[in-house]
Order: structure tokens, then C-alpha cells, then sequence
């Protein structure tokens, strides 16, 4: 009964084994390929380097690596899915490839691979053999990121423009206070958006110099945001609401040129797919170096508009700590109504409990000539809904004046506060998170007056413009002091004129190639001999358009 | 209520969007949606299959996950292949089980779902993602495909027959249309699906209108172009044009002298008409409905349409004749081996004559592919891309199965293949030199494709006709 099955079973075998032998025999003798180095790079600093053998299509080498390359086709170059983008010059488009191509990509391509200008082109991943060292770029999604879920729980209107939202996750995840995560925009909810506002969009993008990205289907967008919490099961984000004009500069992190108030109508507004409450949303995370030295140090926290959040949950952490040296925390807001009256009672209480920390709200002012210290209707608003207990101590504490009307706390800018609070000391850690024009000013402002240290000053960079620019101002820090030293009549007016060109007019407006550019020329008039004092101000003409 | 709107959004979202027949910018599976879908219950047996065929088999696959991975290129088509095949051949005996009139009717398409372009990609790419996620995948890639046939059936059922599932619909008095259910209609349902189904769609917003980037217009203006170029190229010198002229007058002679040699007489008596048949009057694009995803795909551009072309002429003809072989000699006397030993009738042939076919076509292309690259590298830059596209393909596995398990001889089955790989690089050369012309001034490459679908569907109409001439 048995003999014919194991017999057919048999005759099979064999032939399937004798088949795949043939192919093996021959694969060995004249198909093994070099050994080769593959190089991943991706969004948050993902980086990761693979040993592979030579001669296989890249498609198969990324699925069989566990990379997720969407290919519908299987390889076959008729999906058109499993685009690349390779640093790597293998050669142009193959017949099969071209069609898949619209023109942009095809100029980028000829450009890349004739002029050797732009860092990368675009290939099917299933044409490529790879027959050298590659190295490319893989979009977030086809990388094996672990991906949380969470439901919205709560949504709290904290300010007029500040909102937060508690989500609670499936499982408690472990993350350190001042990390962020990665909030995954529903792929729906980006297309409707881009419905609605391309043209917005379009302009935005415009005034940013930046290039607009028309939307492409199958994409996530992600979001950065810093976790204002501490507990492990309950994470709270502050999102800022940002203004409905779509001209001023947008929301910060993020894909580039998404729109400003992209984030604002995804928790506001009255879209079908919208972030309601016991929405379930996914994040990726958490990410970040934005924590507590262990060591003991006299800490600054500089905290302004939603980057209140990781410092809310820092501020938390040295409490429950309990350190016990010397905390200051700057608050920078527009004006009373901006600073977020729930949190007001607990930092108040940490002032008067701890003669060590320091709270210092700064108030700037909406617009030009616009003077915090008369409060404004919303303002007395925002206030009078305190608790009368709490009301009392902000008095007590010189915050506001007995009728309600004044502010009495900073105005202005926290640059030009520090020395008022601070003295110079080789411990102090700066910790910053707020819009970059402030981060930027501050750290300037700290370097010039409290020596603060390049590595002390912390901050989370969102952009990915931060970094480089305080590294410019640490360069221009140096530069300082030779031109000091050169003895020129008004050098103090000079280096303040300088500072004000490259902060204002090429930091803040992310011209980092300009800023280098700048400290360059500046390196070589100070280090050339000749005419310094007139070839500062040469420079400073150049720029003054 | 704004929940129940999110979820009928969603819902009809998972079906449409980037449904590979009926709405993806590249489309796949076409083959089997334009030959089964003029009955409804053909459509439901059909995408039952393919549903049934995929999730099994990625089922088995994917504990299996890491060898596969580690096993390299050549050797992964070939296990995906096997597993494939199996499960094609359980579900083609429940169908003769359970419905047995149904399978009696597509059988030959049960058994290409084995080379379904939605199979293997869908299972290779649920390699690379956790279980659940592969298989809502999976589920999404058969269920939108089953569901363009329904949709198709549900067009074409009423038209031609008056019926749906067997029961009248239409009133006796209404007109029947033939074309409907011919192969031909096929083309022009799809066709006409895409064109009406795109503006509703639009308009829902359940598919995302593409820039409007001409991809015609755009090659021709890039200047890769390289049909004409190569023809002002091309100087016919006299020499060339001497030897051109022998050869045609030798052909001649050949063919007008060949009764002299009596046995070369009856092979060219037998052989010609199964070539002509092949060739034109029952051509494996046109009238079988074979093999239209990568003739849409690569006929964009005439040079690939070419080299393409000649690929699948010599893959199918080698891989064919290779198969008849094995099948002959291995399949059948192996089978007669275990009729001698037991007096159970196990026939080999018939139960895993799928599984053996494919795995030596993909072992064959491998093979063929790597010694290309090793000895011959100029032919493998020229051609060695297009013959890996092929290895696994309706029209490689399609020449086998429709020659050699009905008992053709080596030469006829081989003349066969021959004749259907030369008729596909006709009808792609031929496809790609009309979109060359741009009938339509279509805005984008979708629109463009669904063109492309209705010209076949004419060429389709037009080899009909000449099939009705009886030359022999």
C-alpha cells in the first residue's frame, strides 16, 4: 500500500534534489560574486552596515536582509515600487527601468550621474546588481522600527495655542524624561490634507526656500515629539497649535514642507480622520540624548512655546531626585496667557519649598511695542481662573501686582537676564528647548557672558539645523577674541554688528552654508595682514541687503 | 457616525486602492482576470483559488523564513516554487471535487495560478514583514483581485449569456452580445472597467489622481529614443544586401524543393501549420490571454520590447523542449516503475507534472543566467535582465502545460513554444511601435496602460478574424 507513495515520493525527491544540485554546481563554479559592503543609512541617524557577497540583485539582497521594500511585482520591473535612492553611482536606468521614472527623476539622475551634482538617484531596487560598494537610503518605513500603539486619552486645551494630549500605549515602554517620540501621521490624513492645502503648502514652501514635495502615495509621515511625562503607562505630549497663516515659519520637526498647521488640523479640526479622542495612533521611539547629567551641576532650563514639554519632564525628574543644587528654570512666553496656567501652582510650590530653585517667566510681548506688563483682558482671564490660594503665592512671589493688572516678573529676552541670575561657573548645564531663534540666542548670549561650555549646552535638534549652527557661534566665539585682540578703534560695536548678521540674518533663516561661509571669510580677514578694521566693515556691507 | 463614514472609507479603500487589475498605476494579474471572468462562478472559483493558493503556501513558507533567506537567489524561486505548486495542485483536485464543471472549464487557468504575478511577489514580500502583517497583505493584494473579477464577471455574465451565476437576468428579447464573452471582450470590459470605474473613484477619493506627467511625451523628448537612431544608423551595404538576397532566394528553394526529401516533406507538412497556429491563429496573448503584464509593461519602450522578446522566445522554446524531456522520461517511466510494483495506479504526471515543469524552468533560467554572466558578459548586460524577468512567467509555464501533458511529440510540443514566444514578440513589438505613436495623448501613465488594453483588445479582434480564414 505504502511502496507507491514512498516510491513516488522518491522519484521526486531526487529529481527536485538532482535539479537544484545542477544549479548549485553551477551557481558555485561561476556565479559566486566578491565580498561587498552594503551601507544603510536612514532618518534618525540609522546607519548599518552588511557583509554580502557580490552579484545579487539588490532587491533580494534587502528582503532576504529583513529590509521591507515593497514590491508587488516580485521583481519583475513592472511594478515600479521598489525605488532606491543609492549615494552609490551603478550605472543608469536600465530599458525596463525608464518608464518607471517621471521626468524630475530622470534630470536628477543625469544630473547626479554626469555633473556628480545632488547626493543621491533614484533606481529599482530589482534592476541593480550590485557589483561594488553601495551605499543608500532607505525611508523609515522599510526599516524594521519597532512601531507602539497607544489610544488618545485626554485632550487639554492648556493655553489659547498650546494643547496637551495623553496617550496612553498598549504596553508601559521605557524611555528616559526628556526623550521624544515619533508620532506616525495616518497615511489618510495626510492625503486629505494635501488636498486641501496644497497650494498653501505650495506657498509655504516658497517662502521657506524650500522645495515642495508634492504627496506621494504610501508614505507615513512622522512627527516629533517630546514626552512631558515620567510614567512609564501614560505619556503626555504638548503640541503647539500653531497660527492659521500659513506664511509664518511652521511647526518644528518634521518632513520638510508638510505645511505649518498641518499638526493643528490633525487634533482640531472636524475631519473624518482626525485625532479623536480613543484614537488609536502609532509612534516610533523613543529617541534622544535630551536627559539629566547624572553628576551633581547648577542646572538652567530655558523653556519656550512647546518645547515646554521635555523640560516639564526634566524639571519633574530632579524633583523626585531630590537634588539639591542650584535649578533655574526661564520660561519664555509672549505673554501671561501664553504660560500655562495648570503647571503655574506646582512651580510656584517648588519655588517656595526649595530655596535652591528658581522659576523666571520671561514675557516678550506678542508683537513690536507690545507690553506684557499691562495685562489684557485674556490675560486677567487666564489668571483670575487660578485658585485663590494660588493666586495669592504668584502675588506673594512678585509675579503680579495686588489688583490683577500688572505684570511685575522679566520682560524682554532671557539672553540678556543671565548674568542677572547667573554667575559664571565651569558646572553649569544648560538644558533648551523652544523655537531655534531663542535656543540660539540664548546658548550665543550664555557663551559670551557664562563661558558656557559647547557640551553643556543641551538641546534637542529637531531640524537638524541647531547643531551646526552652534557650532558656528562657538567659531565665531573664537574669533571674538583675536579681533580683541587686534587693537582695531570700536571692536566692541564690530563683533556686536557681526553677531546680529550672522545670528539674525543667516541662523534663523537656516542659512547654515551661508553661516560657514561666513565665519570663513571672517577667519581669513582676521588671520590676513592688511586693512582688518575696514575689511570688517567691507564684510558687513556685503551683507546689509 | 463619523466612525461608520472612517470605516466605509477604509473598507472600500482596501479593495480599491492600489487594486493591481483595477486601479494600481502598474497593473498585475491580468492574464487569468481577462480568460475566467465571463462567467461569475469561474470569477469565485478563480479568486478563491488564489486567495486559497497564497495564504496556504505563505502559511508553510514562512516558518521556513531563515532558510529561505540563506539560501540565495537561485535556490529561493525554486523552494517558493515547489510549495506553490503544491498547493495548486490540492486546490485544482478540490475543484474537480466539489465543482467539477467549473474546473473542467479553467483548468488550465488553475493550474497558471502557479505563475500569478500577485503570488510570488505578495509571498516574497511577506517574507520581509511579521506574520499578521504578511497576511492582511496577502489579503488585501487577492481579495482586491478577486473582487476586479467579480466585478468583471458581473459585466460580462449579463452581457453575453443574459445570466448571472446561471440564473436569467435579462429578458429573452435582449440582445445577446457574443463579443462579450470571447476572449476578445475581455480586453474591452477591463478596458472599459478603467476608464468608467477612474472618474467615480476619483471623485470618492478613494484613488489619488497622479501628477499628470506625460511619460509618453517625456521619453520622446529624452532623447532615449533608440529605435529611429539606431535605424539612421543602419547603412545596407551592397554586400549585406547580396547575402540578404541569397539567403531569401535559398528559403525559396528550400521550401519549393523540400518535396524532393520525403521525409523532410511530411515534417514540413506537419510541422508548418502547428507554427502558423501558433504563431497567429491561436497566439498565447490573443486568443489564450497569456502573459499581458509584462507585454503592458515592457512594451513602453521598443528597445526593451525587443530584447524582451527575443528572452522569452528562447526560454520558452529551450525550457519547453528540457520539460518534455523530464516529463517523458522521468514523470512517465517512473510512474510505469510504481505501476509494476503495486497495484495502486499512482501517475505521477498528472499530480505533480506543475511542480516539476516550474521548478526546471527556474532552475534552467538560473543556470542559463549565470553562465551568461560568466562566459558571455556582453549578451548578459544586453539581455541578461530580461531573462531573469521571465523565469517566473504565465507564457514560460503556460507553452508546457498546453503541449506536453497531452501527449505532443518532443518536436511538436518544441515547435509550439517556438511558435507562441515568437508570436508574443510580435504582438509586443507591435504594441510598443502603436504607443509609440500616441493614438490617445494620454495624460498619465495609468490612463496610458488602460489604452494600451484596448489596442490589444482590437489587435485581439482582428486575429479572430483571421483565424476564422481556414488556409489548410
Amino acid at each position: 500500500m505504502l511502496t507507491p507513495l514512498f516510491l513516488s515520493a522518491g522519484i521526486l525527491a531526487i529529481l527536485v534534489l538532482a535539479l537544484s544540485l545542477v544549479c548549485e554546481i553551477v551557481f558555485q563554479l561561476f556565479g559566486r560574486g566578491e565580498k561587498r559592503k552594503l551601507t544603510i543609512v536612514s532618518d534618525d541617524e540609522f546607519k548599518k552596515e552588511l557583509n554580502i557577497e557580490g552579484g545579487e540583485r539588490l532587491l533580494t539582497l534587502l528582503q532576504s536582509k529583513g529590509f521591507n521594500i515593497p514590491a508587488a511585482c516580485g521583481g519583475m520591473a513592472t511594478c515600479g515600487q521598489c525605488k532606491v535612492k543609492l549615494h552609490t553611482d551603478v550605472g543608469s536606468y536600465t530599458a525596463v527601468e525608464t518608464p518607471h521614472f517621471d521626468m524630475r527623476s530622470r534630470e536628477n539622475t543625469k544630473k547626479f550621474l554626469e555633473e556628480g551634482i545632488g547626493d543621491s538617484y533614484e533606481r529599482l531596487a530589482c534592476q541593480v546588481r550590485v557589483e561594488k560598494d553601495v551605499s543608500l537610503y532607505l525611508p523609515k518605513d522599510s526599516l524594521h522600527v519597532k512601531k507602539y500603539a497607544a489610544r488618545v486619552v485626554k485632550k487639554i486645551l492648556i493655553t489659547s495655542d498650546k494643547m496637551e494630549i495623553w496617550i496612553k500605549p498598549a504596553k508601559p515602554i521605557d524611555y528616559k524624561p526628556g526623550q521624544y517620540i515619533q508620532l506616525m501621521l495616518p497615511e489618510d490624513f495626510v492625503e486629505e490634507h494635501y488636498k486641501k492645502y496644497e497650494s498653501h503648502i505650495k506657498k509655504a514652501c516658497e517662502n521657506l526656500g524650500k522645495e515642495f514635495i508634492p504627496y506621494t502615495p504610501g508614505s507615513s509621515m512622522y512627527r516629533g515629539y517630546s514626552l512631558a511625562s515620567y510614567e512609564p503607562d501614560l505619556l503626555k505630549l504638548i503640541v503647539r497649535l500653531a497660527p492659521v497663516d500659513p506664511t509664518k515659519t511652521g511647526d518644528r520637526g518634521g518632513a520638510p514642507c508638510i505645511g505649518p498647521n498641518f499638526v493643528h488640523h490633525y487634533i482640531l479640526e472636524q475631519s473624518v480622520w482626525n485625532c479623536f479622542l480613543g484614537e488609536k495612533i502609532r509612534f516610533t521611539g523613543p529617541y534622544g540624548h535630551f536627559s539629566l547629567k547624572k553628576e551633581p551641576h547648577t542646572a538652567v532650563f530655558v523653556a519656550g512655546g512647546a518645547g515646554l514639554a521635555p523640560i516639564l519632564a526634566l524639571l519633574e525628574q530632579w524633583f523626585i531626585e531630590g537634588r539639591k543644587d542650584t535649578a533655574i528654570f526661564f520660561l519664555g512666553e509672549r505673554r501671561l496667557q501664553d504660560i500655562p496656567m495648570m503647571y503655574l501652582p506646582k512651580w510656584l510650590k517648588w519655588q517656595t519649598m526649595n530655596s535652591n530653585f528658581k522659576f523666571v517667566p520671561v514675557l516678550s510681548g506678542a508683537f513690536r511695542d507690545d507690553d506684557p506688563a499691562i495685562l489684557n483682558e485674556i490675560d486677567k482671564k487666564c489668571f483670575s481662573d487660578l485658585a485663590e490660594e494660588d493666586k495669592q503665592l504668584a502675588k506673594k512671589q512678585g509675579y503680579i501686582n495686588e489688583q490683577e493688572q500688572q505684570w511685575k516678573g522679566e520682560k524682554g529676552f532671557i539672553g540678556p537676564l543671565l548674568n542677572k541670575y547667573l554667575a559664571t561657573d565651569p558646572d553649569i548645564v544648560f538644558y533648551l528647548c523652544g523655537p531655534a531663534p531663542m535656543t540660539v540666542t540664548v546658548i550665543d548670549a550664555a557663551a559670551n557672558v557664562l563661558n558656557l561650555q559647547k557640551d553643556n549646552a543641551l538641546f534637542d535638534d529637531f531640524t537638524g539645523t541647531l547643531t551646526p549652527s552652534v557650532d558656528i557661534l562657538y567659531q565665531k566665539l573664537e574669533l571674538k577674541e583675536k579681533i580683541l585682540a587686534l587693537n582695531i578703534p570700536d571692536a566692541g560695536k564690530i563683533i556686536e554688528k557681526l553677531t546680529f548678521t550672522l545670528v539674525v540674518q543667516l541662523l534663523l533663516r537656516d542659512k547654515i552654508e551661508e553661516g560657514y561661509n561666513f565665519i570663513g571669510k571672517l577667519r581669513n580677514i582676521v588671520e590676513a595682514s592688511g586693512q582688518k578694521g575696514k575689511d570688517l566693515a567691507a564684510l558687513l556691507d556685503s551683507y546689509k541687503k | 457616525m463619523v466612525g461608520l463614514k472612517r470605516h466605509i472609507r477604509k473598507t472600500s479603500k482596501f479593495f480599491l486602492r492600489d487594486n493591481l487589475i483595477l486601479t494600481a498605476g502598474a497593473g498585475l494579474g491580468f492574464c487569468s482576470s481577462l480568460a475566467v471572468t465571463n462567467k461569475l462562478e469561474n470569477s469565485l472559483t478563480m479568486g478563491l483559488g488564489v486567495l486559497f493558493v497564497t495564504m496556504g503556501s505563505f502559511a508553510l513558507v514562512y516558518p521556513f523564513k531563515r532558510l529561505i533567506s540563506t539560501a540565495g537567489t537561485h535556490h529561493k524561486i525554486s523552494l517558493l516554487m515547489i510549495i506553490v505548486s503544491v498547493f495548486v495542485a490540492i486546490f485544482g483536485f478540490f475543484a474537480q471535487a466539489f465543482v467539477p464543471e467549473i474546473a473542467a472549464s479553467i483548468k488550465a487557468y488553475i493550474d497558471l495560478i502557479t505563475t500569478n504575478c500577485i503570488v510570488l511577489a505578495a509571498i516574497s514580500e511577506g517574507l520581509t514583514v511579521d506574520f499578521w502583517e504578511a497576511q492582511k497583505k496577502i489579503l488585501k493584494a487577492c481579495m482586491g483581485y478577486a473582487f476586479a473579477l467579480v466585478l468583471l464577471a458581473f459585466l460580462r455574465e449579463p452581457l453575453g449569456f443574459g445570466t448571472v451565476m446561471g440564473f436569467s437576468v435579462l429578458p429573452e428579447a435582449f440582445p445577446r452580445t457574443v463579443l462579450m464573452i470571447t476572449p476578445v471582450g475581455g480586453f474591452f470590459a477591463l478596458a472599459g472597467f478603467r476608464l468608467l470605474l477612474r472618474p467615480f473613484l476619483l471623485k470618492a477619493r478613494i484613488v489619488y489622481q497622479e501628477a499628470a506627467s506625460c511619460e509618453c511625451a517625456a521619453t520622446a523628448t529624452n532623447g532615449s529614443n533608440p529605435a529611429p537612431a539606431s535605424r539612421e544608423k543602419i547603412e545596407i551595404s551592397k554586400k549585406t544586401l547580396i547575402t540578404i538576397g541569397l539567403g531569401v532566394c535559398l528559403f525559396i528553394s528550400i521550401i519549393v524543393h523540400i518535396q524532393t526529401n520525403p521525409t523532410l516533406h511530411t515534417q514540413f507538412l506537419i510541422f508548418l501549420p502547428i507554427l502558423l497556429n501558433a504563431l497567429f491563429f491561436d497566439g498565447i496573448v490573443l486568443s489564450k490571454l497569456l502573459g499581458i503584464c509584462p507585454l503592458l509593461n515592457k512594451s513602453r519602450q521598443i528597445d526593451a520590447a525587443w530584447k524582451m522578446g527575443v528572452a522569452v522566445i528562447i526560454v520558452t522554446t529551450l525550457s519547453t523542449s528540457l520539460n518534455w524531456v523530464i516529463y517523458n522520461s522521468v514523470l512517465i517511466k517512473g510512474s510505469n516503475l510504481i505501476a509494476k510494483y503495486s497495484p495502486l495506479s499512482v501517475r505521477l504526471e498528472e499530480i505533480f507534472y506543475l511542480t516539476v515543469f516550474i521548478v526546471t524552468i527556474a532552475v534552467f533560467v538560473q543556470t542559463l543566467s549565470v553562465l551568461l554572466r560568466k562566459f558571455a558578459r556582453a549578451v548578459y548586460e544586453e539581455m541578461g535582465q530580461f531573462l531573469e524577468l521571465i523565469t517566473v512567467n504565465c507564457i514560460v509555464l503556460a507553452s508546457a502545460t498546453f503541449t506536453i501533458p497531452t501527449g505532443a511529440s518532443f518536436m511538436v510540443s518544441t515547435v509550439t513554444a517556438l511558435g507562441y514566444g515568437l508570436h508574443w514578440l510580435m504582438v509586443v513589438v507591435w504594441l510598443a511601435l502603436l504607443r509609440r505613436q500616441r493614438l490617445f495623448v494620454p495624460t498619465n501613465a495609468w490612463d496610458e496602460d488602460t489604452i494600451a488594453i484596448l489596442l490589444l483588445g482590437v489587435m485581439a479582434a482582428i486575429f479572430t478574424g483571421i483565424g476564422m480564414i481556414s488556409i489548410f
